[in-house]
């Protein structure tokens, strides 16, 4: 029985356990009435509660029911829309198997491997698979990605500009080498075609076409294309010559479609191209040049050298002593030019080998110009040609360089213009603008052409082959001075037209920019000069001359006008005049005669400048000539103006002649006496040695320090002069050692080209009692020397002397050589009173005597404030020590005259002759000359003219025929006066 | 082991039988009465003065041998005749939230040294049955069994009392730990319910707060499948609890009951903790399957039992809820469970706020909703 309803049956009729119920039950069938134990009422009762449980039972069965239907409603609902979903999910499933699959096969051929087949629909599998193989191409293209980069860096890194184009000439690469060179981004090319961007001309710039262009025919062929006659054009439209290899590119087909090029910029290489082409062309023209020069100097070395051969062998072989004689007199003319040639090449050689260097040292412009003068006048007189210095600079120009190329390219520059020049005139320029000093040659000559002034530079060529047959020399000159002044910053150049003269010019920057304040004292202006000049001129042929004068006295502040004597009426009165006369013998007689009759007395004509030497022009004037006239050669300097012009010349031009520092009393000081000279510069060796021999000095001279060191040892010097800046051991260095040895009392001199108060500082550091900066004057030099070589006092113990000039010098040093007069100028110093008449008397005295260096200190005192630098005390000083010398040097004449020794004699007649001969072989330059200067030295030995003829020989010795045959006359000039 | 069970409806009955109750001589007094007996200190005088081990708890309804009466005091006696004893541990629980914490104090607190079993009441409200059977499990060895169960106030929800040595307290945990190697135990739980319609996951929940199953929200489900009784809802909650499963789907014989509904939140509040991804599934129940329950319970707790003989105590502790939904006919189950006993076996017990029992010997302690659930004891010599 179902236990809901025995439980019920039990509850309704209290039956105890199921076992009595089902007993109940089953008695209900058997028993009518009674049999069951329970009354009707107990039957009735259990019905009324059994009927209810069974309804509650069936409603709560009916709810389950409904429960469970809508649940199970539901849950079909569910189970319908989770199996539709489930459908959808499944074919989508489908789907992405599908896709899966197609993509897994995808792969799997990418990657070379044979497809999976369609039954493969594992999803879970397939992810792994597509998994792994994503991973596998990852890897690859990772892999891909690092030979990419590595491949990218090649291209990155190669020089070479690397390009490639499509099928379509469209840009799809460029490495950066070819951005840089093309100036376009790959991004920006690839808008257009690369042959129209880039590679559209060709190289005369006319339009090169795509379908004509050679690398598109040859890579369209499948052939690999090179050239190095393409140009390529950048962004900015610049053409540029390339080299290019250009590979085609094959499609998969394996047609060509497109190319890859690599292209370099190669006008660099075109230009070295170019630029050796053309430097070949020079070297073969240098080789030309350089042919021809040897043809030329073979030539020029031959034709002596023939000549010394030849009349060697001819004197060998005669027996007559003058034909000999004459024959070894052409030998020595013909060795002579020799010996120039070949200095002039070694010279030239030193210039190519770089060989030069350049110093950059402080020296004066003025000293450096007026050294030039005295080189060319004689040969531009004996041309007739005028010489004329134009410097358009204060004569104080202090400046920084090499003074000694500037004056060697100079000299050559002048040299050549008086060289080539036949009439009119050679003249230098000097301008300075600010630092930059500008030197011109002017010349009146024959002019260069446009096309040899080409050539007129290069070494080994003259404008004109044939000018060195006419004129000699070998054309080197103009190229080492070109080089030389290239070498110091400027650069030669020419301006010149034919048949109408040249301009050579260089400019310097030398100079310090002047500071404003400076100007002024720089002012070159002597304290009292003439405010009007007048200048007295004759014919147009010193009419450049005239104008130099004029220009150079206008920068002075003196007003200059010039008269034309013959065609101008001469006024009544001028303070001073000058008169400039040409090298014309009918306006010279003119002039005299004008002199002759006074036309010139009231005028007060004292300077006479012509092209003339001082002897012709006394010569000339004859007795018209008096002491009292300045005569200036051209060319003039400013400095050699100055005194013509200053009223203070004419007892100066009076007492110089004899007075204290007259070459006279130097000579009978320093007569003698020895002088070592240590210069490097063989130049400035030759000028001191020169100008201490002209004083009778005996000169030795030595290159460089370990030789002076060495010299000093052995033999005794009176004076040493030396140059500071000498190789190996410096000038300081020999100074010290030679003063600090024992015994040593010799004065030393430096010659320095340093200007600075610290050289003259280290110069009196290392001993030396003198600085003097080249170029110094020979009356510096001199000077120097008179001041120093006499050491201590030789007091005077006369009272009065024979000699009107000496007993002059002797009362001089009686008078002021008294402790009270050294009291008072003492007093002076501290009290700066400039007005007392010591000093006026002083400097009197001091002029009359000719102690000129005193007198002008003694003026340097009593302008004040007009000379820069020094104080008032220090004048004093330099005064006192001047007044100091002055005493020495009067001491040592009069005492030289009581020592003086017999000098010898001379026969005047025959040297007379030998002298007249002499002038004309020098004239003729005819190297007998030498022998009969020889003779002469012989003669005149112990004369006070020895001296005189030495300074000859030394310049015959180096073939100075020039200069010698000047020293002749002058001696003649002397002996005759005597 | 004698045991000896009493029903009175005033507390002067008990006093009348205290000489009696003392002769006995229990080792164990169990008293559950109606909450109005928890009220004074009186029952709690009469008790301590009987000088005996004594717990109890107020109820839903009191159980002793086939009655089930309210308003009354049920006792029942146990006194060893053997060495076995009892010891009473006492834990006071301040709030829900320190369940777990309070089962893990008490379980510290028992001595473990032959214990056999435990039996276990606990306040009604404020405590999470849940939390506080896991928080006791924590130091006791597995094999040891605990049932017992929440106390009621007759479906008031408003107070509820538990008894022990300290005194009448609506916050202590009683427990009665039975020592003696000659007690034997025998566990049964069966609720009787049936479910219904597919198993759906939690997807979400906080503690006993049913927010979601199947990404939807409860209440629309639940009310879904009520269909015209959701009208009804949130009493009829009562009738159709859900079954808990596991993680994996597997029935695990729990069920929570619904407690009330939020219908701002469209929540389900439980008595008793759910966890996300566990699934629930609709139950219903008669009043016969609740009785049919109880056979399947008592046949469960006497299944090890071989020798019918010896005397036995049954303690039963059944739900509120089926009370409820059975009415008039609850005293069934208790007939229907008394069936399968022993004729002589002493039957006590009461309807609670939540039961506590394994489903069967060896099996974990937990809490039950709309169950029934027994504890079987006896000696065996």
């Amino acid at each position: 029985m179902n236990s809901l309803l025995s439980r019920q049956l039990r509850k309704a009729f209290n039956i105890e356990s199921e076992e009595r119920l089902i007993t109940w039950l089953a008695s209900l069938n058997t028993d009518n009435d009674g049999t069951t134990g329970l009354s009707i009422t107990a039957l009735k009762q259990g019905l009324a509660l059994l009927i209810p449980r069974i309804n509650e039972s069936y409603d709560f069965h009916e709810r389950d029911l409904k429960l469970r239907d809508r649940s199970l409603r539901l849950s079909s609902d569910e189970l319908m829309s989770a199996n539709h979903k489930i459908r959808e999910e499944n074919k989508q499933q489908q789907r992405v198997i599908e896709t899966l699959r197609h993509s897994v096969n995808q792969l799997l051929v990418e990657q070379g491997k044979p497809p999976i087949d369609d039954d493969f629909t594992n999803l879970h599998e397939l992810s792994s698979l597509i998994l792994e193989l994503i991973n596998e191409q990852k890897r690859l293209e990772h892999k891909l990605k690092e030979e990419q980069a590595f491949h990218q860096s090649i291209t990155d890194s190669i020089g070479e500009g690397i390009y490639a184009v499509d099928g379509n000439g469209k840009a799809r690469f460029l490495n950066p080498t070819a951005s840089k060179l093309l100036g376009w981004t790959l991004e920006e090319l690839q808008q257009h075609r690369f042959h129209d961007t880039v590679h559209y001309q060709k190289e005369d710039g006319t339009l090169l076409a795509r379908d004509n262009s050679p690398v598109n025919i040859a890579t369209k062929k499948g052939e690999i294309y090179r050239s190095y006659e393409d140009v390529f054009t950048n962004k900015q439209g610049k053409m540029f010559p390339i080299s290019i290899i250009a590979v085609p590119l094959l499609d998969k087909d394996g047609n060509p479609s497109g190319h890859v090029g690599v292209f370099n910029d190669i006008s660099e290489q075109r230009a070295n191209a170019r630029k050796l082409q053309l430097a070949y062309e020079e070297a073969q023209k240098a080789n030309k040049a350089k042919s021809e020069f040897l043809a030329t100097v073979s030539h020029e070395i031959r034709t002596p050298m023939n000549a010394i051969i030849g009349l060697t062998h001819l004197a060998l072989n005669t027996q007559d002593a003058a034909t000999k004689h004459a024959y070894l007199e052409k030998v020595q003319g013909s060795s002579s030019s020799l010996l120039e040639l070949i200095n002039g090449i070694l010279d030239f050689s030193k210039v190519e080998a770089n060989k030069i260097d350049i110093v950059n040292e402080s020296f004066s412009l003025s000293k450096l110009i007026e050294k030039l003068g005295p080189i060319f006048q004689v040969k531009a007189r004996e041309k007739h040609l005028q010489l004329l210095f134009d410097i358009r600079c204060s004569p104080n120009t202090q400046c920084k360089g090499d003074s000694d190329k500037i004056y060697q390219v100079l000299v050559n520059l002048i040299g050549n213009a008086i060289k080539f020049t036949e009439t009119g005139y050679v003249m230098l320029k000097v301008v300075r603008e600010r630092r930059f000093v500008t030197f011109e040659v002017h010349d009146s000559g024959m002019g260069i052409s446009e096309e040899n002034k080409v050539k007129l530079f290069n070494a080994f060529e003259q404008a004109d082959n044939t000018i060195s047959r006419r004129y000699g020399g070998t054309g080197l000159g103009l190229t080492i001075g070109k080089r030389l002044v290239e070498l110091m910053g400027g650069e030669l150049t020419l301006e010149s037209t034919v048949d109408s003269g040249s301009i050579f010019a260089f400019t310097l920057d030398l100079c310090e920019e002047d500071n404003p304040k400076d100007i002024t004292n720089n002012a070159p202006l002597p304290v009292s000069i003439s405010e009007n000049v007048l200048c007295l001129t004759a014919g147009c042929e010193v009419e450049l001359g005239v104008s130099v004068l004029h220009d150079a006295l206008t920068r002075m502040g003196v007003t200059c006008s010039t008269i034309d004597m013959e065609s101008e009426q001469l006024p009544q009165f001028a303070a001073q005049a000058m008169a400039f006369l040409p090298d014309n013998d009918r306006l010279w007689k003119r002039f005299l005669n004008l002199l002759r009759f006074g036309d010139f007395d009231h005028l007060n004509l004292r300077t006479i400048i012509s092209p003339l030497s001082k002897l012709d022009v006394k010569k000339r004037m004859g007795k018209q000539y008096k002491e009292s006239f300045n005569i200036l050669e051209l060319p003039f300097t400013d400095s050699e103006l100055i005194p013509c012009i200053s009223p203070s010349n004419e007892s100066r031009a009076t007492t110089n002649e004899q007075g204290l520092e007259s070459k006279y009393w130097r000579r009978k000081r320093l007569g003698g006496k020895r002088a070592l000279v240590v210069d490097d510069d063989l130049i400035s060796l030759e000028i001191s040695q020169q100008i201490l021999i002209d004083h009778d000095m005996e000169v030795t001279t030595v290159t460089n320090g370990e030789q002076a060191l060495e010299l000093c040892q052995h033999v005794h010097f009176d004076v040493v002069l030396l140059d500071c800046f000498l190789p190996g051991i410096d000038g300081f260095e020999v100074a010290e050692r030679l003063s600090q040895a024992d015994h040593w009392f010799t004065p030393i001199i430096a010659l320095s080209a340093d200007e600075s108060s610290k050289g003259r500082q280290r110069a009196l550091i290392a001993g030396m009692c003198e600085h003097l900066v080249k170029p110094a004057t020979p009356d510096e030099i001199v000077h120097a020397i008179d001041m120093h070589i006499h050491a201590g006092y030789k007091e005077v113990s006369t009272s009065h002397c024979d000699d009107p000039k000496l007993d002059r010098m002797l009362q001089f040093y009686n008078t002021y050589r008294q402790p009270t007069i050294m009291t008072k100028l003492l007093d002076l110093m501290t009290k700066e009173d400039i007005n007392s008449t010591l000093l006026d008397d002083l400097l009197d005295d001091a002029i009359e005597i000719g102690a000129t260096t005193l007198a002008l200190s003694l003026k340097n005192i009593l302008k004040g404030p007009s000379i820069k630098h020094l104080t008032f005390a220090e004048r004093v000083s330099v005064m006192s020590m001047q007044l100091d010398t002055t005493f020495r040097l009067i001491a040592h004449s009069i005492n030289m005259k009581h020592t003086t020794h017999v000098e010898g004699t001379y026969d005047k007649t025959s040297v007379s002759r030998l002298i007249d001969s002499i002038v004309e072989l020098l004239k003729a330059y005819d190297a007998e000359a030498i022998n009969q200067i020889n003779q002469l030295a012989n003669d005149m030995q112990d004369t006070e003219f020895s001296h005189n003829v030495s300074g000859i020989r030394q310049s015959v010795g180096i073939y100075d025929f020039d200069s010698a045959l000047d020293a002749m006359l002058q001696l003649r000039e002397d002996i005759n006066h005597e | 082991m004698q045991s000896k069970s009493y029903s009175f409806n005033h507390l002067d009955e008990l006093v009348a039988q205290k000489s009696s109750i003392v002769e006995f001589a229990p080792s164990l007094l169990i008293v559950y009465a109606a909450p109005s007996f928890f009220e004074n200190d009186d029952l709690y005088g009469v008790l301590k003065a009987l000088n005996v081990n004594f717990i109890g708890c107020s109820t839903a309804g009191e159980i002793v041998n086939k009655q089930v009466s309210n308003n009354s005091i049920s006792l029942v006696a146990i006194r060893f005749e053997t060495n076995a004893k009892v010891k009473i541990y006492t834990q006071r629980i301040d709030d829900m939230c320190t369940s777990f914490e309070t089962g893990v104090a008490l379980s510290s607190s028992i001595e473990k040294a032959e214990l056999k079993g435990i039996y276990l009441l606990s306040p009604g409200l404020g405590v999470n049955g849940s939390a506080l059977i896991n928080g006791l499990s924590k130091h006791l060895p597995a094999s040891i069994g605990v049932s017992g169960g929440l106390a009621g106030d007759n479906g008031d929800f408003n107070a509820t009392y538990v008894l022990g040595p300290e005194g009448i307290s609506s916050s202590n945990v009683v427990a009665v730990g039975f020592y003696g190697e000659h007690l034997q135990f025998g566990y049964g739980a069966s609720g009787g319910w049936r479910s219904f319609g597919p198993a759906r996951q939690i997807t979400r929940a906080k503690e006993n707060v049913l927010c979601e199953l199947d990404d939807k929200p409860a209440l629309d489900i639940y009310k879904h499948y009520l269909g015209e009784y959701a009208k009804d809802l949130p009493s009829i909650g009562l009738l159709f609890p859900f079954e808990k499963l596991s993680e994996t789907g597997q029935p695990t014989g729990l069920i929570r009951t619904i407690l009330g509904v939020e219908e701002n939140d469209k929540t389900l509040i439980l008595a008793g903790d759910v966890s996300e991804q566990q699934y629930l599934r609709l139950m219903h129940a008669s009043s016969d399957d609740l009785i049919d329950g109880a056979t399947v319970a008592v046949k469960i707790a006497t299944s090890n039992y071989s020798a019918q003989d010896s005397h036995q105590l049954a303690l039963i502790t059944s739900c509120v809820g089926r009370k409820l939904v059975m009415g008039d006919r609850v005293e069934e189950e208790i007939e229907e469970v008394e069936r399968f006993l022993p004729q002589d076996t002493a039957i006590a017990g009461f309807y609670s706020y939540g039961e506590l029992c394994p489903f069967s010997d060896g099996a974990k302690c937990e809490l039950h909703n709309q169950t029934l659930t027994i504890m079987l004891l006896r000696e065996i010599l």
